[in-house]
């Protein structure tokens, strides 16, 4: 059986892309979601919501996930010249760098909102609350915060792990094409989150 | 398979980084500095350029033959679509949420 598909696109790669377009419609939904709910809640920009946000934290995580891109190009770069050592060593630091930005997310900022009753049910806050009231809309932007920010958090893990599986199945210089593929997949990551970060830190 | 050199133009990736580190900054300055409509306006104009600053050069789609380009901004278009069906149906858009 033939590898490469209708257009000479490698069936691989179409296939990436497939799973590329189907992500963006899902990341979509959520984002077209919260825009829609955001316009009609201005409650979202409030200190107890967006404004509680750290923004400095946001900007470090977003500097990271950049950097990780970068090694990641590198990496791709380095397959393409047939340079394993230096493929294999970028490919360990973008996985180094995801892994660190999963690390400030789940190990500094979801425990320090939490620890200021903001959960992704605020179960707690909403207790006795009216239907319509602020606190009921302050506790919609923590659903879709946590909701998305974790959604997001698990495409890290699925890239770091995709780029692990990549590493050792090209150990011995074969099927290095996979390094690319691997690669559009953690841009993926940093696609989906050049929208969340201004949408959650920023517009407040 | 066409060889993979054969199919990527050589790109400067430091120059792209930098362009997105640049909006990066540009996005946080505008949150800063200013208020109302216009601050929602520029830093999704900022976000959208960065969209399509990775979309294009990180994802390498503009090297990518017809029928990849049209998998991945139906998507969008889909979403976009959505969106505007749905948005007169459920909001009247005030551009004045940060007020």
């Amino acid at each position: 059986m033939s590898d490469v598909s209708i257009e000479r696109v490698p069936k691989g790669r179409l296939g990436v892309w497939f799973l590329i377009a189907g992500e963006l419609v899902i990341f979509g939904g959520f984002i077209a979601c919260y825009a829609l709910t955001r316009f009609e809640y201005p409650e979202f920009g409030s200190n107890e919501a967006a404004g509680a946000l750290n923004l400095w934290v946001g900007v470090i995580n977003t500097l990271i996930l950049l950097v990780s891109n970068w090694t990641m190009v590198v990496a791709h770069e380095a397959a393409l010249e047939k340079n394993l050592g230096k493929m294999k060593s970028f490919m360990w630091g973008t996985i180094i760098l995801g892994l660190v930005f999963l690390a400030i997310k789940l190990g500094y900022e979801w425990p320090h909102d939490i620890a200021e009753g903001h959960t992704i049910s605020s179960a707690k806050a909403i207790a006795g609350a009216e239907p319509g009231s602020e606190v009921m809309k302050v506790s919609l932007f923590w659903n879709y915060y946590f909701l998305m920010t974790g959604f997001h958090g698990l495409h890290i893990v699925v890239g770091s792990l995709t780029i692990f599986g990549v590493i050792v199945s090209t150990s011995k210089g074969e099927n290095l094409h996979r390094v690319e593929l691997a690669g559009a997949y953690w841009h993926l990551v940093e696609l989906v989150w050049v929208i969340l970060f201004p949408m959650f830190y920023l517009i407040k | 398979m066409a060889d993979e050199k054969d199919y990527h133009g050589k790109q400067n990736y430091v120059m792209i980084l930098g362009v997105i580190a640049v909006l990066l900054i540009g996005m946080v300055g505008i949150s800063i500095s200013m208020t109302g409509s216009n601050k929602v306006i520029g830093i999704v104009v900022l976000a959208a350029i960065q969209f399509y600053f990775v979309l294009t050069n990180l994802m390498h789609l503009k090297y990518e033959p017809a029928l990849v380009n049209l998998v991945a901004y139906l998507s969008v278009v889909f979403i976009l679509l959505w969106f505007f069906g749905v948005a007169p149906d459920t909001i009247m858009i005030p551009l004045t949420i940060t007020q």
